[in-house]
């Protein structure tokens, strides 16, 4: 068995372009297919990476009823005003409400702002006092307001990144007044700059109390709707159906009628998009697949050009005492040499270009996971070890059912 | 006289292809002894060769009866033909037939690869066989580095290193020029006078022929003349081989 092995690598030593091109097609298929569905991975995982960082723990109650799968109603600009502030106020702290940890109510308009002459449209958000507990935004200058700003209709605005960058310039603009609605509003604070994501742009957004917001600038005294945040995501689903609960009670709605707002989770909204991802790992798959048959008949186009140089040499070793059993065990042996050589390679080239891949994304700044499906691996090398195996092994039973003669004179 | 090592009885041989029929040899018979130096001879299309394929156990025979040593060939199993190949005869073909990219040691070793025998063994006999054919100083240089005289007497090692009973020489005259031809065939010679060996050679020219004590002359798959050679040519490494 030793002198096979070693007649083996000497085969390989002595026939190397041979060997190196036949090892390259499994080297590629293998790694090909590793990194593809790695690639797959990484993307999902940025997707749901990048949704869960708006926060998977947060719960939105809008307004109005829709259908279960539809959005609600209120998205298509139909005001309905069955959500009030004070209900959502008293949903803060609430013990039948136990996981519940901050509620904030959102208002919305938008208005032309002016300071000093400098204009610009923008969005106002009316917002509660716990709003950058809720989505961890941060403070780039000065302050959020406060609940005692909220409480006593404080004009006090904190301004988006780029509101403060096109209506100010380089200028601090702490203590400074804004017109909005007529109104003058001290600017308290400035957001850092977000990564723009979801529908609006909240760089470019300005943020009151949302009492100033209902009373002073709109005039209303309803919400356009609500983000609550959740101890845990476990507790989501309980959650959900507590605060069902509580608002069918108070909106004293019976036990046959529907509900008059509808609650969300982004649970739904993980599901949707792993759902769309997955797709694309599978459709990645098919490509990979692809590259598996490519691969193949790489490997198995150099088999089949060296099949008259290596019939003969069969013909040659039968015609000095070889039997078919040995030959086929020296093919068999140079083979299964081959394909595990070439598949591990193809294994941790696969890993490694995989692992570059995530290291440039996340030096970029992508929230990209690193990794390794188990199952690519396996079926990769499971099929490139075939083809290898295949295609190595069938020369050497075609070539054992000639005479040797037959097999030297093969052409 | 010494024993009958080959004996075949009316040997036909046709080969069938995609049903052509090709009838190459029609019913040969023919007794050969032991230390006999034999050359068969004949225009290309006679059947000489096939004749000797099957004599040397490479290709299978139609029908008829083939005996070597006593043992009914035409009765054995794949298996225990590629016994006979590696115990009882050496090939020498006319291409050579040397695997290009080993070395001159290897290809002599070859054969020993598939034969139960230890590796210091193997090294051993294929050294031997190198220095019987001169070619010592090459042991380690690969075959596709050699003169084309060169190429068949590692080719003639390769046939010796088994210690076969038969060796079998095809052409082997026959890709070489006349120098390098002579040194051939004086090693064949040698095989058969100092060793012993029979030696059954196939070649369509005369000059090459007369080197064998006996000669058969083979027409239309038929063996037309029988006869021992009465002019037998006994080689010197001085004289030129006419071709």
């Amino acid at each position: 068995m030793w002198d096979y092995i070693k007649n083996a690598f000497n085969i390989f030593f002595q026939n190397k372009m041979r060997t190196f091109l036949t090892m390259l097609g499994i080297i590629i298929g293998i790694a090909s297919v590793i990194i593809i569905i790695s690639v797959g991975e990484g993307t999902q995982s940025l997707v749901i990476n990048q949704i869960q960082s708006q926060g998977s723990n947060l719960i939105a109650v809008f307004p109005g009823n829709s259908d279960d799968d539809g959005p609600p109603v209120s998205v298509m600009g139909i005001v309905i005003t069955t959500l009030k502030y004070d209900e959502i106020v008293s949903m803060r702290d609430n013990d039948q409400l136990p996981h519940v940890k901050e509620t904030v109510a959102y208002v919305q308009g938008t208005d032309t702002l002016n300071w000093q002459g400098n204009k610009m449209d923008s969005t106002f958000v009316g917002t509660s006092y716990s709003m950058p507990l809720l989505d961890d935004s941060k403070m780039y200058l000065g302050d959020f307001f406060s609940e005692e700003d909220e409480k006593t209709l404080e004009k006090k605005v904190v301004i988006g990144y780029d509101v403060w960058k096109e209506l100010f310039g380089d200028k601090n603009p702490i203590g400074e007044s804004i017109k909005i609605k007529k109104s003058n509003f001290k600017v308290i604070g400035v957001f850092e700059k977000k990564n723009a994501g979801g529908f609006a742009n909240v760089n470019k957004q300005i943020f009151v109390p949302i009492t100033t917001a209902q009373q002073i600038l709109l005039g209303i005294n309803y919400v356009s709707y609500a983000r609550m945040k959740i101890d845990d995501v476990k507790n989501i689903d309980t959650s959900i159906e507590d605060i069902k609960y509580y608002l069918r009670d108070k909106h004293d709605i019976a036990k046959n009628e529907p509900d008059d707002f509808k609650v969300n989770s982004q649970k739904n909204a993980i599901e949707t998009l792993t759902t769309i991802t997955d797709t694309i790992t599978w459709f990645l798959a098919g490509v990979g697949a692809l590259a598996l048959l490519v691969g193949g008949i790489g490997i198995m186009n150099i088999m089949l050009a060296s099949v008259q140089e290596r019939t003969r040499e069969i013909g040659l070793r039968k015609a000095v005492g070889a039997k078919n059993k040995q030959i086929l065990l020296q093919f068999l042996i140079e083979t299964i040499i081959l394909t595990i050589t070439a598949g591990i390679i193809g294994i941790l080239f696969g890993i490694f270009v995989s692992f570059l891949i995530a290291k440039i994304a996340s030096y970029f700044g992508y929230d990209w996971d690193f990794s390794v499906s188990v199952l690519a691996v396996f079926v990769s090398v499971g099929i490139s070890t075939l083809v290898g195996y295949l295609s190595g092994i069938l020369p050497a039973l075609r070539a054992g059912k000639l005479n040797p003669i037959e097999a030297l004179r093969y052409e | 006289m010494n024993e009958v090592l080959i004996a075949i009885k009316d040997l036909k041989k046709q080969f069938e292809n995609e049903e052509v029929i090709t009838k190459v040899l029609y019913g040969i018979d023919l007794e050969i002894r032991k230390g006999e130096f034999l050359a068969i001879m004949g225009p290309s299309g006679s059947g000489k060769s096939t004749l000797m394929h099957i004599l040397g156990f490479l290709d299978t025979l139609s029908s008829g009866k083939y005996f070597f040593a006593g043992l009914d060939v035409s009765e054995l199993e794949d298996i225990e033909l590629a016994a006979m190949r590696s115990k009882q005869i050496g090939f020498i073909f006319q291409s050579f037939n040397l695997l290009p990219k080993s070395t001159v040691l290897e290809n002599v070793m070859l054969p020993l690869f598939y034969s139960n025998v230890s590796k210091k063994q193997r090294i051993k006999k294929a050294l031997e066989a190198i220095e019987s054919v001169g070619l010592s100083h090459r042991t380690n240089n690969l075959s596709n580095q050699l003169s084309g005289g060169e190429k068949q007497r590692v080719a003639i090692a390769r046939a010796l290193v088994n210690d076969p009973s038969v060796i079998f020489a095809d052409e082997p005259t026959g890709n070489l020029d006349s120098k390098s031809g002579l040194q051939v065939m004086k090693i064949i010679q040698d095989l058969n006078l100092k060793h012993g060996h029979t030696v059954i050679l196939v070649t369509h020219e005369s000059d090459t022929a007369n080197y064998a004590d006996r000669i058969i002359n083979m027409k239309d798959g038929l063996i037309i003349k029988d006869e021992k050679n009465k002019n037998r040519v006994f080689a010197d490494e001085n004289q030129e081989l006419k071709k």
